[in-house]
């Protein structure tokens, strides 16, 4: 083994354990791992606004018949509804939640609201 | 200098296996700074293994033939280019290229940000580090790249001629990152299976890995195809042989699986399936990689080794035994959430192309596995010919390529038979018009290419409808210009779009899969000096044979003039290369492109002196368009995956009150 070669090595070697090591010497600060009950719900409504478009859309390319559409979409609504409902009450448990996080959740609520006005609109039009 | 190689590659392991111990004992006792060093030891053992591919590709250019693999697969006068692709030439180096991908991978995977699926990620570096160990424990006691000779020869034995070619570059390393690749999305569902958590961002990262993998494999697959067409001589590009076949049938299965998953993220249906789909798609890399190991099957492509082999065939049957135990123990959380709610929809749609794919990928590991199957059990190894698989296969392709044309055209949890008959009778009826046009016009008469053309004209149709008709309710809608609506409907849902651009790029493959197939011309000929090779409307005349140095290859060549219905093309020049250090000589293939056909000449042979030349040439037509719809194939798949707004929309069903039972 050449010169270079043995200094190569240990520098590879002294990298990799410290990489191992340093963990257990400095511990890592923890962040937020776990998705809050206001995401979950948002990642819900979410979806359920996305079904809606995907129907929707499917309905104005002539997929999906008129009644079908009217059905489906009548039974998300009320499902979208409850997702709101669920997430009011949980709001009203969770009074301490930071000012920002309510203001994200009102403003997403008045946004469901708005898509929810805007398809019952297309649907009367049709 | 490849001491340092073998040092990392030694430490690596060690580490590995510190941090799979860390990990199972951190989970265990909720210790996070042992969590943190496991995590501390993926980027570990990324760094490693970088080091010791930097080692060998320098090893490989400065031609220090003291080590063995170096000598094995070079020698000096070797190009640069090929010395660098000489990295995954044997076994040892293709297995480091393997666990050095891994372990990148595992590194990109443990830097996940922080959110929802933090929790997961230790489960998903476990089972990325019990990969990388098993590579490891190989790389260091079974087949190490940086093991010496005990003297230090002049030159090396010198790379195989088929592998100094472009399309040897490329092609292993997409492969090798395909089969990689599909490491983490199997991690990620055995993560949430032993943690029993699925989440909308599970769905998100399994896609997008699910998709990058996929892609790779396509490239993998479709490079190795153009290799074999320029360099292998023999006139076509896919021979059923097992190790293509080791590399089809993952592809197979992961094909269904991006598809089935839509059906679990969606409605939380088929999750046994997709657990099991995602898993044998793995456990097919790690096959195909045994089958290309071991020397089990006779292939142009494998390397044998039976202990190799041998310990692949371990390696397999310990990670199946380990995600069927996942699967079992949590087979609560498998449940169904819904029920299929009618049979026109198009998650049913999405059933029957689960099916087709699975009867596929059962028909090319029959035909594959048979030779030896009928070796262990009756003593004699039958012969499984191309016709086997192409007569079994062609049919449920075809089947799968008329399922792309009509999935589309349903709606996903309750479509409509009338709307879909509205849907389907134009572009049926037009695609029946397009198959009598090219029997009339081209007078070829085989009934089931017609009918493959038929199916492929209506996919195409209804797809193209489905941009038209998606632009036209855009544009109802919101009053877009049409250039305004058609990159909103398409950037907006980049998803399903993309996806759609995917299923144009298969019919283009079809097209030339049948054209170059059914429609081929095949002519070999010997001509004597002077004398011309007429093949359908073209005409080669051999004006003899001529000789040049190319470094340390003799190429003998053959200058052809070619016209096409009395017009001059130009001229094609097919090669044979002698070289010193390899006994075979290799075939340069001749061709004249175009998107109609391909003028395919081999040289094969020549007799007194160059006097006489035998040549294989064909008209292979249409198969540039196989090429083509792989690159748009290509482009839908990123335009799919690239992240932003439209990747990653997930609509999220419910099941309809009152609905019970499917209805048609």
């Amino acid at each position: 083994m050449d010169g270079v070669s043995v200094i190569l090595g240990i520098i590879v070697a002294a990298t990799a354990i410290y990489l191992v090591i340093r963990p257990l010497l400095v511990p890592e600060p923890q962040g937020e791992e776990n998705p809050g009950e206001w995401e979950e719900a948002w990642q819900e409504k979410e979806g359920l606004l996305a079904a809606l478009a995907e129907m929707e859309q499917d309905y104005l390319m002539g997929k999906i018949s008129a009644e079908d559409f009217a059905a489906l979409q009548e039974s998300y609504q009320a499902r979208a509804l409850e997702t709101r409902g669920k997430k009011g009450a949980k709001k009203a448990k969770t009074k301490a939640a930071p000012p920002l996080e309510d203001r994200v959740r009102e403003e997403l609520e008045r946004e469901l609201e708005r898509e929810l006005a805007e398809i019952r609109k297309k649907a009367r039009k049709s | 200098m490849p001491d340092v190689g073998k040092l990392s590659l030694l430490l690596a392991l060690a580490i590995t296996a510190y941090s799979v111990v860390a990990y199972f004992l951190g989970l265990r006792l909720n210790y996070k700074s042992l969590l943190s060093s496991a995590r501390g030891g993926v980027l570990a053992v990324g760094f490693l293994t970088t080091v010791a591919s930097l080692v060998l590709f320098y090893l490989l250019l400065v031609s220090d033939f003291s080590v063995q693999y170096v000598y094995s697969y070079t020698n000096r006068n070797l190009p640069v280019f090929y010395k660098i692709s000489a990295f995954w030439a044997g076994n040892a180096g293709s297995l480091l290229l393997w666990g050095w991908l891994l372990a990148i991978l595992a590194v990109i995977v443990a830097n996940v940000k922080k959110g929802p699926l933090h929790n997961l990620v230790p489960y998903v570096l476990l089972i990325l580090l019990v990969n990388e160990l098993f590579f490891l424990l190989l790389l260091n006691f079974v087949a190490n790249p940086f093991e010496k000779l005990n003297f230090t020869p002049d030159d090396g034995a010198g790379l195989n001629p088929l592998l100094q070619n472009p399309g040897m570059v490329i092609h292993p390393v997409t492969m090798y990152l395909g089969y990689v690749s599909f490491a983490v999305p199997f991690a990620w569902s055995m993560a949430a299976l032993i943690t029993r958590k699925i989440n909308r961002e599970w769905f998100v990262v399994l896609r997008r890995w699910s998709l990058i993998a996929w892609l790779f494999l396509t490239l993998g697959n479709l490079y190795g195809a153009q290799w074999a067409y320029v360099e292998l001589g023999w006139g076509g590009y896919w021979a059923w042989d097992p190790v293509e076949n080791a590399s089809l049938m993952p592809w197979l299965t992961g094909t269904a699986f991006i598809h089935s998953i839509m059906i679990q993220e969606r409605k939380g249906m088929l999750k046994t399936w997709n657990m099991a789909l995602i898993s044998i798609t793995y456990l097919l890399t790690i096959f195909g990689t045994y089958l290309t190991r071991s020397g089990v099957l006779a292939s142009v492509h494998a390397f044998g080794d039976n202990l190799l082999g041998n310990l692949f065939l371990g390696f397999l049957a310990f990670m199946f035994l380990l995600s069927l135990y996942l699967m079992v123990k949590n087979r609560e959380m498998l449940q169904e959430e819904m029920e299929l709610e009618s049979y026109l929809s198009r998650e049913s749609s999405f059933l029957v192309n689960n099916l087709l794919f699975a009867g596929i990928t059962f028909a090319v590991f029959w035909g594959t596995m048979l030779p030896k199957i009928s070796q262990v059990f009756r003593g004699v190894s039958m012969t499984v010919s191309p016709e086997f698989f192409n007569q079994v296969t062609a049919p449920l392709f075809l089947a799968m390529l008329a399922l792309m044309g009509i999935c589309p055209l349903f709606a996903w949890q309750k479509g409509s038979g009338q709307k879909l008959v509205q849907n389907l009778w134009l572009p049926f009826l037009l695609a029946v018009v397009g198959g009598a046009l090219v029997y009339l016009l081209t007078g070829h008469r085989v009934l089931y290419a017609l009918a493959g053309y038929v199916v492929a004209f209506f996919v195409a149709l209804t797809t193209l409808r489905e941009y038209l008709k998606g632009i036209g309710a855009r544009r109802r809608n919101t009053g877009e210009g049409l250039v305004t609506a058609f990159w909103n409907l398409v950037s907006k849902n980049r998803r399903r779009w993309g996806g759609y651009l995917v299923h144009l790029g298969v019919v283009l493959m079809a097209v030339g899969i049948i054209g170059s197939n059914v429609y081929q011309v095949e002519v070999t000929k010997t001509v004597a000096r002077g004398e011309t090779i007429q093949v359908g409307d073209y005409a080669l005349t051999y004006n003899g044979l001529q000789e040049k140095q190319e470094g340390d290859q003799t190429v003998v060549y053959a200058e052809m003039p070619v016209t096409y219905k009395g017009k001059d093309l130009g001229t094609v020049k097919p090669e044979k290369i002698f070289y010193t250090y390899w006994e075979q000589p290799s075939t340069e293939v001749a061709l004249k492109s175009s998107l109609k056909e391909d003028l395919y000449v081999v040289l094969s042979g020549w007799e007194a002196g160059g006097e006489k030349a035998t040549f294989k040439v064909d008209i292979n037509p249409l198969v540039n368009l196989l090429w083509l719809g792989g690159y748009v194939l290509i482009f839908g798949t990123l335009f799919a995956l690239w992240p932003g707004e439209g990747s990653h929309i997930s609509p999220r069903y419910v099941q309809n009150l009152g609905s019970t039972k499917p209805s048609a």
